[in-house]
């Protein structure tokens, strides 16, 4: 780590590390508080690195001292996860891996659940080769495959909650406002000055005020010539701000007008794209995410992480599944994943492949693309399976890993599992003579206004966000079953124990029961498809609350 | 001579007077083919100077309209059948043939098709060609002369048109035009088996079995002979429209749009075409496809001659548009929409009706209703005139369709009222005195309805019956029937335990004039007569607005189990109303089971899962303001609810229904959650 004055924050993540860890190296870059006592007493190596604005060169100082097989770097404001400690440890397993994707949690509220995820490498390996670079920015990635162009980065579920976020994110608009006032003062003595004119648009970008932000850049645009090195930036700004303002003609029209001067800026290609989204013109969509995909990420022009990339493969299956060409639409979804192993484009994949009937695919192409060897690479999957409501699928994958002879108790756990989903599976009309922790069975006529059984209540494991899904699963059995008077019933009991529930997990259980209505209403909407072409169904439809795997 | 005027007739003693009359001073000479009238025909064309020429009739009419034209004098033929009038400046038009080097000339024929003024087709015939030994009719139905003005010249642009127009009186007696329908199926089959593969034939005789009421097989040969119709014949569109028309007539609407989808690319400036696609896509529920078609059909222009039906490109699209917008409660949209269709006809009943509907749903009093409507209608109100008297009409109908019993009564004293419908208005009114006294002078007839309403009211209040309704009864084929019910409603019991279904069928009529005249007594006497009258009594009350106490009928009849799909999911809406998501979950559910396709019922559920959903997320947001996530997720499942309701599935309570609904609503306590 490194630090400066840390010492409100500093204690509470070692805590959350140091049993993690073999050592622990923080590299201190001057502080007056408490910071460096806080850290002695965790056992820490202290090193002492005076401040040359250069972020790279502060960690890679304390690189120098590992002694360790892996590196984990956090900052002052990030800790560990509790229920990512086991998970952690077991990285070490990964002999052929090189560096491990961390999820980094961005939380906006103070303590709560919601946050922005980001994957980022967090832990690597302790290669003398393998050092930071960048002065603000700091990246390893760049390094290690400098050095190891094969290597393996691997995806992994580990959490690292980051609190600072918010108050980052304060400081960031009150920089903000004070540009602001900096460059009004320019701009008085100077009215014409295009680069102030584009840096305030681009402050005014960052406040949302759409309109200001226009103008700052319509009348910088007039006033520089395209040789200028932020004139490329110019046309795409413009076009974000027209976009952002819905005012998307206009916004293509910049982005033409860019493209003519800078044919290869990816990202006046890629934005072209969503605004052509919006309108509805897949076909022209589908052209420009393809040229920004020819294009690859920007490198003589300003770019952001995505474009060119995993957003615009991302994008593009996007248009790609709306057009109906399926098997386009996985692939570039498959694609996007690959280059940024978020797992949205999974959710996407297994949700279009049950949506057309394809979902017996799934298994095959699981076995084909991705690394199912170790037991928690297999559950990984199995729950975005088993969230996408592919539970065929699963029950499927686990007659396939069951013929490898696992350990008793895992074997145990997935024959469960796969009872759980022929239940979970089998439809209405699917008579089963016995259904385990159901009502006794009932005469057909009445299943529909059974009474909800004391036996198969809710229960909440506190400890374990997963224990939500196996709520869901529950009602979702009753439902499938046809027992619609018990499952009103035991929705209304799950959200009687919601003011037992801590914030965060209450949280967490309002958004899985919105989303095992939404699913009910979801497949409604199928069956009605089945019987017409109807557009507003079909947008209902996309427009529900869509799976992506906000709890793991 | 410049123009003779060229027909040919038979038994048209009633008609040619006036046809003659009306185009007598536009030409030079009249030349007549009769086919063998054996009325008065060829004495009245011999008086008004027409020559008559003797024909017989050998089933081929251009043999019989070619027979004239050898003694044509003139320079030009004009030909017109007996129930055609013309209309227009016979000047222009003679002075249009004195300097043309055009070959023939369109006509636009008017033809009415229904009893309103602004029912009928508009369509362009060539009517008026050069008299040329090489210009002759062909076709033995249906006869054409274009044909032959296209061997010699192989452009249409020889064709021009003229600004007169022949207005067709289509209504003949139905027995004439079922003798007529029989008389061309014979020449077309005859046709036909001659010249097999003539689509042209083959469209007339599929019209033809249309008009002896043989649907399938005039969609069949219709269908046939738009396959081998090459796109750019002139009667192509029409075919297109009439096929289309056939498959809506048999409920076939997704043929219809299919086909219509595929063809508006040939034709995309033919309002008519979007009309019905419009039509039809409201009939599937398809609300936002049908009001993007209908907005197309009043944006198009034609730029050819197309066979154009009134309105269709103007008031009655605007109307469809609006009665949509009212079914999704944009009631502002949906005024605009009414408004626009009135421009274009003043007196469109269906767009005034609209515009009560909206002003019920609004909660407006009767009296506004009335305010509301004279005042949009002022222009047209102001000067004494035809158009004055054809609006207050409608007006006066739809205050009477809207249950606006005073206010029509009060109408009625300025204009020819309708005495049935005044009566029915004193029923609802409870004004029976006078109603009875009303019904005693009037010297028409008394309808089926009417008598049983009156029956169903004066038992009710146990007022004695009008002498009227005692003769009406013996002239009635139904009379024991009626003398029946009076009994029974008398004693209260009645007489056969086991009555048989003629009579059930006709006291059901009853029972629904019970429900719509609020007499309880009567309807529970009714109700007795079969155990299935309590499901169609419920039904009834619930369309009619008396949701209440249907839905506690439906319920008992739940819990006996006795309720079928269809009384299920009317007592779902109900819950669904109640904002009883639950509920009406449960009870869409079960429907599905029993009917998987069940359409209405699937989007109820839906709704109920994203109102659940949406409530809870409402609760949420107050609860933990600080999870933006929710706030995205309630607008995703605002989103899906709005989209979602727009398709119709709902019952659609209209104009007195609605009225009795929202009255109905107001005495219900709302659901305790």
């Amino acid at each position: 780590m490194i630090v400066k004055d840390e010492e409100e924050l500093l204690g509470n993540c070692l805590m959350s590390i140091k049993d993690v860890v073999s050592e622990i190296i923080i590299v201190d870059t001057g502080s007056t508080d408490n910071t460096t006592s806080i850290a002695e007493s965790f056992g820490a190596s202290l090193i002492h690195h005076p401040w040359q604005n250069d972020f790279s060169a502060a960690r890679n100082a304390g690189l120098v001292h590992a002694t360790g097989d892996w590196i984990l770097f956090l900052d002052a404001d990030e800790e560990l996860n509790p229920d990512s400690v086991d998970e952690i440890k077991r990285l070490s397993e990964y002999k052929d891996a090189d560096g491990f994707f961390l999820k980094v949690y961005n939380h906006f509220g103070q303590k709560g659940k919601e946050a922005s995820i980001n994957p980022a490498i967090r832990m690597f390996k302790n290669r003398e080769e393998y050092r930071f670079s960048g002065a603000i920015h700091e990246q390893i990635a760049e390094d290690i495959q400098k050095n190891k162009p094969e290597a393996r980065f691997v995806m992994t579920d580990v959490i690292i909650d980051h609190y600072g976020y918010q108050e980052e994110i304060r400081a960031k608009k009150n920089k903000i406002e004070r540009n602001i006032t900096l460059l009004k003062k320019e701009l008085e003595k100077n009215p014409d000055n295009p680069f102030h004119l584009y840096n305030i648009g681009i402050e005014y970008m960052q406040l949302n005020d759409y309109d200001k932000a226009l103008q700052s850049f319509r009348m910088s645009r007039k006033r520089v010539g395209p040789k200028v090195n932020y004139a490329h930036l110019l046309y795409k700004c413009e076009s974000r701000a027209l976009g952002a303002l819905h005012r998307l003609e206009e916004a293509i029209t910049i982005c033409n007008e860019g493209i003519k001067l800078y044919p290869d800026y990816t990202d006046l290609h890629h934005y072209k794209g969503t605004y052509l989204i919006t309108l509805g013109d897949s076909a022209g969509a589908e052209k420009c995410f393809q040229r920004a995909i020819q294009l690859q990420p920007a490198t003589k022009y300003h770019t952001e992480s995505g474009i060119g990339s995993f957003a615009t493969y991302y994008l593009l299956a996007l248009v790609y599944e709306s057009q109906g060409k399926d098997d386009y639409a996985i692939d570039h979804y498959f694609k996007s994943f690959q280059l940024q192993h978020e797992k949205r484009p999974l959710y996407r994949i297994f949700q279009l492949l049950r949506n057309t009937d394809r979902e017996a695919e799934i298994p095959s192409l699981l076995n084909k693309r991705f690394n199912m060897h170790t037991e928690k690479q297999k559950e990984n999957l199995m729950n975005i399976l088993l969230r996408s409501h592919c539970y065929q699928s699963v029950s499927m994958l686990i007659d396939e890993w069951l013929q490898e002879t696992p350990s008793l108790p895992l074997q145990e756990k997935w024959k469960r599992i796969k009872d759980d989903c022929l239940l979970l599976h089998s439809d209405r009309f699917g008579k089963r003579k016995e259904i385990k922790g159901l009502p006794p069975y009932m005469n057909e006529t009445e299943r529909w206004q059974a009474d909800l059984p004391e036996s198969i209540h809710p229960i909440v494991d506190r400890d374990s966000l997963t224990s939500i899904l196996k709520i869901e699963h529950k009602g979702r059995i009753l439902y499938n079953q046809g027992f619609y008077a018990a499952f009103q019933q035991y929705l209304s009991k799950w959200k009687d124990m919601h003011p037992q529930m801590d914030k965060d997990y209450k949280a967490h259980s309002i958004i899985q029961l919105v989303q095992t209505l939404s699913y009910n209403a979801e497949k409604h909407f199928d069956n009605v498809l089945k019987e017409g072409d109807f557009d507003l169904i079909r947008s209902a439809k996309t427009t529900l609350p869509f799976e992506e795997g906000w709890i793991e | 001579m410049l123009l003779g005027l060229h027909m040919i007739v038979k038994n048209e003693a009633e008609n040619i007077r006036t046809c003659l009359d009306s185009i007598k001073s536009l030409v030079d000479e009249i030349i007549v083919v009769d086919t063998g009238s054996d009325d008065n025909t060829v004495s009245i064309a011999e008086e008004a100077g027409a020559k008559v020429l003797h024909k017989k009739w050998d089933d081929h009419f251009s043999n019989a309209r070619n027979y004239s034209l050898s003694e044509a004098n003139t320079k030009w033929i004009l030909y017109m059948d007996a129930d055609e009038v013309f209309a227009g400046s016979f000047q222009k038009i003679r002075a249009d043939l004195e300097n043309t080097d055009k070959e023939a000339f369109f006509m636009d024929i008017e033809s009415v098709t229904g009893e309103k003024p602004y029912e009928k087709v508009v369509h362009p015939s060539i009517r008026i060609f050069r008299n040329n030994q090489d210009y002759c009719f062909t076709g033995v139905i249906h006869e054409d002369i274009l044909p032959s003005i296209l061997k010699k010249h192989t452009s249409m642009s020889v064709i021009g048109k003229t600004q007169g127009k022949l207005l067709h009186r289509g209504y003949s007696p139905a027995q004439a035009r079922v003798e007529k329908a029989y008389r061309n199926r014979r020449i077309l089959e005859k046709s036909l088996r001659e010249c097999p593969d003539d689509p042209y034939l083959q469209y007339h005789l599929g019209i033809t079995y249309e008009q002896l009421s043989l649907d399938n097989q005039a969609i069949e040969h219709v269908k046939q002979s738009l396959e081998r119709t090459d796109t750019n014949q002139s009667y192509r569109p029409t075919l297109v429209k009439d096929l289309a028309k056939l498959y809506m007539k048999g409920g076939q609407y997704d043929s219809a749009i299919d086909l219509l989808k595929r063809e508006i690319n040939n034709y995309q400036d033919y309002p008519d075409l979007h009309y019905y696609l419009g039509y039809g896509f409201r009939q599937k529920k398809e609300m936002d496809k049908a009001i993007r078609v209908l907005e197309k059909a009043t944006k198009t222009t034609p730029s050819r001659p197309y066979a154009m039906e009134t309105g269709k490109g103007t008031y009655l699209s605007w109307t469809l548009m609006g009665d949509i917008a009212l079914e999704w409660n944009a009631c502002n949209d949906a005024l605009q929409f009414y408004i626009k269709a009135l421009q274009h006809c003043p007196y469109h009943y269906e767009a005034l009706y609209g515009i009560a509907d909206l002003l019920i749903a609004s909660g407006r009093q009767c009296s506004d209703i009335k305010k509301e409507l004279t005042h949009i209608l002022t222009p047209s109100l102001r000067m004494e005139s035809p158009l004055r008297q054809l609006c207050l009409q409608e007006v006066a109908n739809v205050l009477f369709a809207t249950g606006c019993d005073k206010e029509f009564l009060d109408f009625c004293k300025d204009i020819d009222g309708n005495p049935e419908k005044e009566i029915f208005s004193l029923l609802h009114l409870n004004h029976l005195h006078e109603a009875s006294e009303r019904l005693d002078s009037l010297q028409k007839p008394v309808s089926a309805t009417l008598l049983q309403a009156i029956i169903v009211t004066f038992n009710e209040h146990s007022y004695p019956y009008p002498e009227k309704m005692y003769e009406e009864i013996k002239n009635n084929p139904d009379a024991h029937f009626y003398n029946e019910i009076i009994q029974m409603l008398l004693n209260g019991e009645q007489k056969n335990s086991n009555p048989p279904l003629s009579f059930l069928v006709f006291a059901k009529q009853f029972l629904h004039q019970s429900i719509l005249f609020q007499a309880p007594n009567v309807r529970n006497k009714l109700i007795s007569l079969h155990p299935v009258f309590q499901l169609f009594a419920a039904k009834t009350s619930y369309y009619e607005g008396y949701v209440k106490e249907a839905s506690e009928t439906f319920h008992s009849l739940l819990d006996e189990n006795k309720l079928d799909l269809e009384g299920t999911f009317l007592l779902g809406e109900y819950y669904f109303h109640q904002k009883d998501w639950e509920r009406a979950s449960i009870l869409f559910e079960k429907i599905v089971d029993a009917k998987e396709n069940y359409e209405s019922a699937r989007i109820g559920a839906s709704l109920c899962y994203n109102q659940q959903s949406k409530s809870l997320l409402i609760d949420s947001i107050k609860e933990l303001p600080d999870y933006p996530l929710f706030t995205a997720y309630l607008k995703k499942v605002e989103l899906a609810i709005q989209l979602s309701s727009k398709h119709g599935w709902q019952t659609n309570w209209r104009g007195r229904q609605r009225r009795v609904r929202l009255q109905n609503e107001q005495h219900i306590a709302v659901h305790d959650r």
